[in-house]
């Protein structure tokens, strides 16, 4: 069954790059939606059924501490997994988003494998 | 700070890296004369931690054309090249401070960009004895690191 993906990038290179490489990846059937910041996240989570967020940190207007911790927050959001997918170098802030819960993190820049991998093992293998 | 210098050195390898993971993009030095581009620009990104650093990137816009088109394939005209420039310089840094071992201790800002630069701000640039620039599958791009501890 298609699940729903919510990208969360301010920037639209890397969400065009991400959606590709989930293409790439085997789960091209998957209904990819898109978010510039965590506010516009947030909002499309409210409305909509969400499967993963790939989320990254340092956004204008949200950042994407603040969304994961509004997510954990949320009854109705907090078991949705996210996938950080970041170019901080901060390994401490890092680490303490993966205790707060975070699904993974992907660093970036990324490989299309690094990200198939990530999904692998959130979601299981595709099935192309 | 000890590693101030493995930083300076490793902002040229941090470039290849992204430019190659991201867009297969390769480098190659750069011939003299650097002449400016049609559409030069320069992408700034701070960071702050120990010491304060800033990373700048002196190109043209066609290198983020060139990065748009490399990951994004069909829709690749949604996205604006100072967009993917943007992003670049984002990895970059962060690859910059991973690789140099001091990573934990910084933060990393939203990158910015200034198009429109003179013949005279590219030379300078471009002529700067801190600045490596390289050749990206025909586009120039110079980058250049300035970093200053704090005083203990």
């Amino acid at each position: 069954m298609a699940k729903n993906l919510l990208i969360v990038d301010d920037s639209a290179t890397t969400r065009a790059f991400i959606r590709k490489t989930v293409r790439m990846a085997g789960y091209d059937s998957e209904v990819v939606l898109e978010a510039s910041d965590g506010a516009a996240a947030l909002e499309i989570l409210s409305t909509k059924s969400v499967d993963l967020v790939l989320a990254d940190l340092h956004m204008p207007v949200m950042d994407g501490i603040e969304m994961v911790r509004r997510m954990h927050a949320d009854e109705k959001l907090r078991n949705i997994p996210v996938v950080v997918v970041s170019a901080d170098p901060n390994e401490q802030r890092i680490e303490q988003l993966k205790k707060s819960g975070i699904a993974a993190c992907v660093r970036k820049p990324f490989t299309p494998e690094m990200i198939r991998s990530t999904l692998e093992h959130v979601w299981g293998s595709a099935h192309v | 700070m000890s590693n101030v210098t493995a930083l300076t050195q490793n902002a040229l390898e941090s470039l290849a890296l992204c430019l190659e993971t991201m867009a297969f993009i390769s480098l190659q030095p750069a011939e003299e004369p650097y002449t400016p581009p049609a559409d030069p620009v320069l992408v700034q990104i701070d960071f702050d931690g120990p010491a304060t650093g800033t990373l700048q990137l002196c190109t043209a816009s066609a290198l983020g054309t060139l990065i748009a088109q490399a990951v994004a394939d069909e829709d690749s005209a949604a996205i604006t090249p100072h967009d993917a420039l943007k992003e670049l310089m984002n990895m970059v840094a962060g690859t910059l401070l991973r690789n140099a071992g001091i990573a934990q201790d910084f933060s990393i800002y939203l990158p910015h960009i200034r198009s429109n630069l003179t013949d005279e701000e590219w030379a300078e640039f471009t002529s700067s004895p801190d600045a490596s620039v390289v050749d990206a599958e025909g586009v120039l791009a110079a980058i250049r690191l300035s970093i200053r501890e704090h005083q203990r």
